[in-house]
This record gives C-alpha cells, structure tokens and sequence, in this order.
C-alpha cells in the first residue's frame, strides 16, 4: 500500500529508485513540467519579474518616464522617517484590528443567531448581505451625506437637545477613523456571515445531541463543538478580512482622501499618492515592497495562529 | 508517413502565409509616412496625393477631462464647431473623444502615454508637459501657428527647453467672488486691504451668512485656496527660484504667513462649519442660494453660477484679487488646460491640423462666451455676458502676477492641502508642521524640471 501511494505520488523518483529506465523517469518529468509550463509561465512573467523589477526601483528615484536613478536604501529610510508613514500604518492596523474583533465577532454573532430556519432568517440573510452588493460609489454618497454636517445623525441630534454633539464626522480628528471603521464592518460584515453560515452547516447535528444527553448548555456547546468546528470557517474570513484591511484604500480616498491633515492615510494610500500624484515611483515602489511584507507577515502569523486550532470531526 | 507530410505541408503554409502578412502589414504602416512625405512637397502630383489623402476616411482621438458634454450643452456647440471647421479639410474624419473624469483622467493619461497607448491629441496641464516631453512622448509645436498668438505665463507654462509642445487653451487664477446683491445691501465694495476683508467677513458672520462657502472635502478646492494665499506673501516669481536654490526656505516667514492668515479666517469661524463636510458642489451650492457671500475659485465660476442658476433669473457675481496686509495682492496666473499632440500618432499632420480647428477662433468664442473661459491667445476678444467676468478681465490685466508651481514638486502642495485640512479640522497651525514640505522638496527636487 506504501509502495503503491509513493508511487502515485512520487513518479519520477520511484522509477529512478526502482531502477527503472532513466529516459521512462525523465519523460515523466517533462509529461508533468508541460502540464504545468503554461501557468508557470503566465506566473513567471506577471508575478515573479515584475517583483524583481519593483525590487530594483524600489532603490531607484524614477519619475515613471525618465530612466531610474540608483539610490540604494534611501527610500527605506525616508519610509521610516516620515512622521507621515507611522500615522498611516497606525491608522492600517487599526482598521485591520477594528475589522478582525468587532467584524468578525458581529459576523459570528449574526450567523449563529441566523442560523437557524424560518422566513423571518433568510430575510433577515438577505438584508445583511446586501451592503456587500451594492456599489462602493453609491456606499460612500450615502455614508457622505449620513455623516455630513447638516446629515441624518446631526439631524437626529439636534431633535434631540444634542445639538452641542453634532460634528463634522468624517473632518474630525477623534472621529473619522471611527466613523470610517463603521462604513467598512458594515459593508463587510455579509460576507463573514454566508460563511460562518456554511461551516455552522457543516457541523454534524449529532454532535449537538449527544452534548445535550451529556447535560451540557450553550456555552459548553459553542465552546466545545461550535467554536473548534467553525475555526477553519475562521482562518478563511480572518485571513480573507486582514489581506484585504492591510491594503485598505479605497474607503479613505473616496471618503476623506486620507484627512483631515493624515488623520485617515493609510499605507496603500501614500503608495498611491507617490505614484500617481508627486510622480514619485521609486519611492511608491519602495511603499508598495514594505506593505506586502507587512501583509505576508501579518497573514502568516494569523494563519500559523488559527490552524493551529481546527479540528476535523 | 502520408500523416507527417501534410503536417509539414500545413507548416510551411503556416510560415509562408505569416511572412506574408508580415509584408503586407509592413507596407500598410509604411504607407501613411510615405504620405505625409508626399504633402509637405509641393509638386502637382504630389499634392493629388495629399488631396486624395485629406479624403480618406480616418480616425482620430482626443483624450480630456473637459470635452464630455455637460448640462448647458456648451461643450457640445464647441466641439460641433471644431469638429465642423477640421471637417472642411478633412471631410470623411472621425473624431473619437475618450473622455475620462478629472479626479482620474491624469492617471489614466500618464500610463497611456508610458504604454504608447495615448489619444492622437491629449488635452494636460502644464505641470505635465516637461515630464513627458522630457520622455519624448509630445510632438514640437514649435512650427504651427499659433505659437505667434501666445505670450506671458501662458507662453512660459507651454515650453520645454526652448520649443512649444502645447496650445494654452485659457489664462485662469484664483481669487474671490462675491455675491453682488449682499454686498450692495451692506453698502460694501471690494475690498482694498486684508483688514477690510475682516470686517467684511465679520460683517455677513454676525448676519447669520457665512462669509467664505467652504468645499474643503475635495482637496482641489482645499489646496487651490491655499494657493490663492501663497503668493500674496512671498510675492513674486524669483520665491521659488530662491527655495530652488536654497536661498529661501518653503517652511520661511512667507508660507508660515499664509498659513497664519488661514488659521485666523479658521478661527473666526469664516468658513463656516460644515467646511470639511461639503464637497465643491454644495460649496458652490451655498453661494448660489446666498447663505455664503464669497467663494474663493477661479474664472469660471461666474458661467457656471449663473447657468446653474438660470431659472432663478441668475446671480450677479463679482471678483476681486485676495487684498494683502502689506502691499497690493500678487495672483498666481497660468493656463489651466493645455492641447498636445501625442509623439507617437500615426499622423501628426491630421493631429496638428486637429489642435488648430480646436483653437480656431469661431470654436474658441462658442467655448468661452457663455462659461466664462479666458482665451489664452491674444485677438480672440470676447464681450463676456457675465458682469463678474468682467470684473475677472479687470483685475487679470491689473494685478501684479506669477506663476507658482514651476520648480515646486507636487508633493509640496499636496502637503500644504494637508496641513490646511488640519487647520480645519481644529488643530492650531505650527510652523513645524511645514517642516515636512521642505523634506519634501529636498527629496523630489530630483523630479522636477530644473531652471534654464
């Protein structure tokens, strides 16, 4: 049985070491580099040599046009010294933090408390999903004029004697990244539900009965049964959710172009200003190096933390 | 046997039939500079060749942020004009506009034009044309006509090492409106000094109206008002030669000053607060519905107000430069759009030919009259329909000038928008904070086009 899997997985090597003839071993290689040369290719072209060049102009000043100046690590250092570069990956982090605790922990919440079956659920499936679906642009004209100074919230205030209390939401200091982390569980909170949803299905109802006949309550349950069982429901959200919070930059440039003053900047957004406004691809480039090893070492840690914790039933 | 015989048959029609594709695409693309050749000679037969070539049917395009149509229908006359004037030449041309947003058109133009993927003929703005004529990417102008019809900053902002790479089309800058009507209520008239300005300002507050409309969420309008201060304090155009040359400082007395002033309106809550809430468009709303007494915006806001406000019966508008505390008010004046031709088109000829009939006078006067556009070119005189762009022309052909912007990165701006949206936001001006527009400056010097 040993033999036959090493076999199947192992082709090449096993008729090598069972001393088979060579040239049957190295046809199988090719057999299996041709299958494979296409999408490595694609991925060799547009994936690897472009990390490579951007590795190169990172430790450029390049304008996009003209040809590229060396200036070894001073990008890297000007990154490290702007006051500017820390407000924006302070600002990063928390939309990340933000997005993975209160969203994914509303997430969990609402499916567990949708997950069960009836006409009022699946309405209610519907209506949390729909910000998922509509349009960024629209999102944010409706979220502009909710937080605007003479919008809904402001409004409401007022009829209510707090009138002292209305701000400029998205202009304030204190306010705008609050304001903004609103915006994005909001629209993405759906998305953690339809698959919390499906790995809560996933769980054997047995499970459930058998805890019940053991005497065990609903927190036993969820600790012991639902929590374990949904984790890798939980890696795939959580990982999903910081990748894509780390890079965060269309929710502050169309909402606040990163203010008031650096207030909302994120690192995706200062990449994106380097580049496309002060012409600055070196630099751009040495942000965009920085953030993806921020991004890679971020999901590693959350990946290594919560496989760590499935469980197959 | 039979098999791989027709296998190599099939190959080498397969080559036989590529190289000759290969041939007839190579005299194809040859054919339009043999052409071109053909016209700029003058022999009989070679200008049946040119006629002939006027008459083919073709495609052209023109990339822009301001061609699309918009509600007035301005846009639409000017270009049915030009396209009308560009047909007597060219009767069978197709004119293809690729029309593309502001906030995102000059992206989109500089990955085209780094792809060789560009309109025949682009529409820019003048930071970008030593950039891309730097990097070839702009046909020398130099040799058309209308070069002899443009001077001042206009001139200056069209040229890259000597040679022009591109047709101002208006002579714009920033300044202050007001409402005509609030402003004879109060028995007010522009005013001459940055204290009159004050009480002015105090004046429309303790009414109930704010004194400038605020649009600061669209950093445009945040950074274009910053640069309405700015000159007044360092003014004339050897500043930024100076700060170029590290004889001036950008984070000195003079941007500190302007800052300060921006501040002081912040503070006596000028702006009104809802400032940092409103985009351009309810800024310009709450001048139009007289809740704010001035708007801080350029030439075109006279056209725009009135024809947004057509069925109201319109609204007399007026302009003044921003008055100084010490000494007469300098403006930063320039071209705001400017017409290029793309290096790489198939036919430079045509494209050139394009970038008159857009420029032709008739064209011109149908674009400009009725939205309050100032042509860049000398002669082409229009009786603007707007008082308040008459009061523009005015204090335009008055007021001292300079060109800001030249040997400034853009970086420098974008930090100054910064720090004037935090002045906004409540926190107090610190002249540290300029600190980091002069790393900035250091840093890109590299990127702009240095002094000639």
């Amino acid at each position: 049985m040993q033999r036959q899997t090493y076999m199947l997985l192992h082709p090449l090597l096993y008729n090598l070491r069972a001393g088979a003839v060579v040239h049957k071993g190295i046809k199988n290689f090719l057999v299996e580099i041709l299958f494979v040369a296409p999408t490595l290719l694609l991925f060799l072209i547009f994936v690897i040599w472009p990390f490579i060049g951007s590795l190169y102009y990172s430790m450029t000043q390049w304008d996009g046009f003209s040809q590229p100046v060396f200036i070894g690590f001073d990008n890297f250092t000007r990154l490290f010294y702007e006051e500017s570069f820390w407000i924006a990956l302070k600002n990063t982090l928390i939309f990340a933090l933000t997005g993975l605790v209160i969203g994914n922990g509303l997430s969990l919440l609402l499916a567990l408390a949708l997950n069960r079956t009836g006409k009022m659920q699946k309405v209610l499936r519907t209506i949390f999903y729909l910000p998922g679906v509509v349009s960024f642009i629209t999102m944010s004209i409706v979220w502009t004029l909710i937080y605007h100074y003479n919008g809904s919230i402001n409004q409401v205030l007022r009829s209510l004697g707090l009138g002292s209390l209305a701000s400029e939401w998205l202009g304030n200091y204190d306010t705008v990244i609050p304001a903004l982390v609103v915006i994005m569980i909001w629209g993405g909170v759906g998305f953690g539900i339809i698959v919390f949803l499906a790995g809560l299905n996933s769980i054997p109802s047995e499970l459930y009965e058998a805890a019940q006949i053991d005497g065990a309550g609903p927190v036993a349950k969820f600790k012991y049964i639902t929590f374990p069982l949904l984790m890798p429901s939980i890696t795939l959200v959580t990982f999903l959710g910081l990748s894509s919070t780390l890079r965060v930059f269309d929710l502050p440039f169309i909402m606040t172009n990163g203010g008031p003053g650096d207030a909302s900047n994120t690192l995706a957004m200062i990449i994106y200003r380097q580049a496309f406004t002060y012409y600055n691809y070196g630099y751009a480039t040495a942000g965009g190096i920085v953030l993806f090893l921020f991004v890679a070492i971020v999901s590693l840690l959350q990946m290594r933390a919560t496989r760590s914790r499935e469980v197959q039933v | 046997m039979l098999k791989k015989m027709g296998v190599q048959l099939f190959a080498c029609l397969l080559i036989v039939s590529l190289i000759a594709g290969c041939g007839s695409n190579s005299n194809t693309s040859s054919s339009p500079e043999k052409t071109n050749e053909a016209s700029s000679s003058g022999t009989p037969a070679e200008s049946g060749t040119a006629e002939s070539k006027n008459d083919e049917a073709f495609t052209i395009t023109v990339s822009s942020w301001n061609l699309a149509d918009e509600p007035l229908g301005i846009v639409k006359a000017y270009r049915e004009t030009f396209e009308a004037i560009y047909k007597e030449k060219y009767p069978n041309a197709k004119i293809e506009y690729l029309n593309t947003p502001s906030d995102k058109y000059f992206d989109v133009l500089k990955a085209q034009m780094a792809s060789a993927s560009a309109a025949d003929v682009v529409q820019l703005q003048w930071t970008q044309i030593p950039l891309f004529a730097k990097a070839g990417y702009l046909t020398d102008l130099s040799d058309m006509p209308f070069v002899a019809s443009i001077d001042g900053s206009a001139k200056i902002q069209s040229t890259y090492k000597g040679a022009i790479y591109a047709a101002p089309f208006d002579i714009s800058t920033n300044g202050v409106w007001y409402n005509r009507k609030l402003f004879a209520d109060n028995n007010m008239t522009p005013p001459k000094s940055w204290d009159e300005l004050l009480q002015i300002a105090e004046t429309f507050k303790t009414q109930g109206i704010t004194p400038f409309a605020g649009g600061f969420k669209d950093g445009w309008v945040a950074g274009m008002t910053v640069s309405v201060f700015t000159p007044n304090e360092y003014g004339s155009d050897s500043f930024e030669l100076d700060v170029y040359n590290g004889k001036k400082k950008v984070n000195g007395p003079e941007i500190q000053a302007a800052f300060q002033k921006l501040q002081l309106l912040y503070e006596k809550g000028y702006f009104g607060p809802d400032a940092l809430s409103n985009g351009w468009d309810l800024q310009r709303k709450l001048f139009e519905d007289g809740k704010a007494a001035m708007i801080i915006h350029g030439s075109y806001i006279a056209g725009l107000v009135n024809s947004e406000m057509k069925d109201k019966g319109g609204m007399e508008t007026g302009f003044f430069a921003l008055p100084h505390d010490k000494g007469g008010p300098v403006l930063s004046v320039g071209s705001g759009v400017l017409t290029a031709v793309n290096a790489k088109t198939k036919d430079v000829q045509r494209a050139k030919d394009l970038v008159t009939a857009m420029y032709d006078p008739k064209a011109q006067i149908v674009r400009d009259k009725d939205s309050g556009t100032f042509p860049a070119m000398k002669g082409i005189d229009i009786d603007y329909k707007e008082i308040g762009n008459k009061d523009f022309l005015q204090v335009v052909g008055s007021t001292k000038s300079v060109i800001a912007g030249r040997y400034l990165p853009p970086s420098t701006g974008d930090i100054f928008t910064k720090i004037f949206t935090k002045i906004l936001a409540g926190k107090k001006f610190e002249p540290k904070w300029l600190d980091e527009v002069d790393r900035a400056l250091e840093q890109d010097k590299a990127l702009i086009n240095p002094p000639e």
